[in-house]
């Protein structure tokens, strides 16, 4: 299994509750922004064969009670992570139980690396912009 | 034992969409189960269920990715046969289609699609069709 999980640093989590709750969900929609983007980019890196790889691959946030999906011949799965992930947090990746060993050794290694590198490098950007948009609707 | 909001909303879907999308004379098959090798349909790849605690009333939110194949078919074959879904599923935000069992959906999004070619002995056209949607109860309003 490989699972990503993005979450607010405390500090930044503070600045957006001073902004009561319009800050909280501005956070929260920018870091569950962050992992849908990071999740599409880690599709785009990793290996296809049977397409189950890449369709396992999705994104949870504390709400997410189901995620199902079918490989390319109509094979369904249970693709729920085992996380119990808090308000703030949100989480990308896929359970199928070849994702490391295809990260290791595939045609298209290390995509979990890269993802979280990509996730890494957007959750500044996103935050910023929800952060900014908030300050902007309260000016109004 | 009551169906679960997932099989509600899957057997809408299937209602929608089994026998009904037709290109060049051709019925593109909607697909609930297991199918194989085949060379053109349609199929649900991705289910997700979030609870929705921003109402007091029953709620979740359900996003559904729906795939549209066609091998040795050409991309028009495959784009037409999306836009026939999205058109049987009346997949436009705030539309609303009823279920059963006393349940109604909302669309919350516009339809995205996203198109791929794959190569796999012959080329692979796909579309993926992702829509979300509000599940609630159906209230009596007077």
């Amino acid at each position: 299994m490989i699972s990503i999980k993005i979450e607010g640093i405390e500090r930044v989590q503070a600045m957006f509750k001073r902004l009561g709750k319009a800050g909280e969900k501005a956070l929260n929609d920018a870091v569950k922004l962050t992992a849908v983007e990071s999740n599409s980019y880690m599709q785009t890196q990793a290996p296809v064969l049977t397409n189950r790889l890449r369709s396992s691959m999705h994104v949870e946030t504390a709400k997410t009670t189901q995620f199902t999906y079918t490989d390319q011949l109509g094979k369904s799965f249970d693709g729920k992570f085992p996380l119990r992930l808090a308000n703030l947090e949100a989480a990308f990746g896929t359970n199928v139980n070849y994702a490391d060993a295809a990260n290791e050794k595939s045609t298209k290694p290390r995509f979990k690396e890269k993802a979280t590198k990509y996730a890494a490098d957007l959750i500044e950007a996103n935050t910023i912009k929800a952060y900014n948009k908030v300050i902007d609707n309260a000016k109004k | 034992m009551s169906a679960t909001i997932k099989e509600i909303v899957l057997s809408a879907v299937n209602t929608l969409l089994n026998g009904t999308i037709v290109v060049d004379t051709l019925t593109v098959p909607y697909f609930m189960d297991y199918f194989g090798e085949q060379k053109y349909g349609i199929y649900m790849q991705t289910y997700t269920q979030d609870d929705d605690s921003s109402k007091h009333s029953f709620s979740v939110m359900v996003s559904l990715e729906i795939i549209i194949f066609g091998k040795g078919k050409t991309p028009d074959f495959v784009s037409e046969a999306t836009r026939r879904v999205i058109q049987a599923l009346k997949a436009s935000v705030n539309d609303t289609i009823q279920l059963s069992g006393g349940y109604k959906a909302t669309y919350t999004t516009i339809p995205s699609v996203t198109s791929f070619a794959e190569y796999d002995s012959e080329t692979v056209h796909r579309d993926a069709v992702r829509v979300s949607m509000r599940v609630d109860e159906n209230t009596n309003e007077s």
